[in-house]
């Protein structure tokens, strides 16, 4: 905790902030790309929803005022951006974000940055499924392993509503795992 | 029996709800046993070792270019007549190239910028610098003060800005 604070007392000084943005880039940057690319599935999409994370942090940072640990600040913006990505991608597409969704699902077994076997297409298809906020509370409880309370800084959900969504999200992707015999 | 229990509670308490939230506890760790690990999802060779360079290229490292603040100028004249300009000069564009839309209205062109492109008044205002505004020939585009006291009066929210 002490070392964040230093941290962010850095970033917001002319002189140590080249320093410490670069520490805290090389820091985060691999837990909120996987953070975003969970949610946007593909890594061009991916890296452009990054980079503009890091760009907002960079900008905002002078209104941190260290309510939040800056990993969730920075794992809220991250989430947003990736929604908001999404949202404009399907508004210039006249679709639905869903439809976006399940555009970048679809070519997954196409794409070259996608290693998984049957299995794990098989799980991206059942978590894309869900209603967007089961699939956020699925991707940062099972693969991030965030606890609930930070969770619900960053959702600004409750804890109980938090257990509640993920819950039932296990329960769907298990149905859907079970009864999918499409591959 | 019932009287039993009774003599006999040991003092233990449990949170509330404990034991109707326990069963979507354990049935979600047996289940999760079954999902696999890891998403399968790979990055470029390198992506993330030059990852640092091209963030700070965007913020640290950006050139610095001289922003203009369209509402600290003191003659907002100026400054509507900056805004229209820049909607004239894509009118006029549009013209030349012969595309179908030519008979597009003012603000047709202000609806289409809106929902087509993805940019917000500030970033606009950001690409043009002090030589840029000073070589754009205002005399020219013939606006009149009319027209810029409509575009202003249907585009600001807070009229007392007019007021100087």
């Amino acid at each position: 905790m002490v070392e964040e604070q230093s941290l962010v007392t850095a970033l917001k000084s002319q002189d140590l902030r080249e320093k410490a943005f670069r520490e805290l880039i090389t820091t985060y940057k691999e837990r909120l790309y996987w953070h975003i690319r969970k949610i946007v599935l593909n890594h061009d999409d991916a890296d452009d929803v990054l980079q503009n994370t890091f760009i907002k942090v960079f900008r905002n940072i002078d209104k941190f005022q260290g309510e939040s640990k800056l990993y969730t600040w920075m794992y809220r913006i991250a989430t947003n951006e990736s929604i908001t990505f999404i949202n404009k991608k399907a508004k210039k597409l006249q679709v639905t974000s869903e439809e976006v969704q399940q555009a970048a699902l679809s070519n997954l077994k196409e794409d070259v940055y996608f290693e998984g076997n049957e299995i794990q297409l098989k799980l991206q298809r059942a978590i894309t499924s869900l209603p967007q906020k089961q699939q956020l509370v699925f991707n940062m409880k099972y693969f991030d392993d965030i606890t609930y309370e930070e969770l619900s800084t960053i959702l600004d959900t409750s804890v109980g509503g938090l257990k509640s969504s993920y819950h039932i999200a296990v329960k769907k992707i298990t149905t859907f795992l079970e009864n999918d015999e499409t591959f | 029996m019932e009287n039993d229990k009774k003599k006999y509670t040991s003092g233990f308490k449990v949170p509330s709800s404990y034991f109707e939230a326990l069963d979507d506890k354990l049935f979600s760790i047996v289940s999760e046993d079954k999902f696999p690990e890891n998403t399968g999802f790979n990055v470029p060779e390198d992506y993330f070792e030059t990852l640092e360079e091209k963030i700070l290229s965007k913020t640290i490292h950006e050139k610095e270019s001289k922003v203009i603040s369209i509402f600290k100028r003191k003659n907002i004249w100026y400054t509507t007549s900056i805004a229209a300009s820049i909607l004239m000069l894509l009118f006029l564009n549009w013209n030349k190239s012969n595309t179908n839309i030519t008979n597009w209205e003012l603000a047709e062109i202000e609806t289409y910028i809106y929902n087509n492109l993805d940019i917000e008044a500030q970033e606009v205002a950001q690409l043009l610098n002090e030589e840029d505004l000073e070589s754009l020939q205002w005399e020219s585009l013939s606006i009149t003060e009319e027209t810029i006291e409509n575009y202003l009066l249907d585009s600001l929210d807070d009229t007392s800005l007019l007021i100087e």
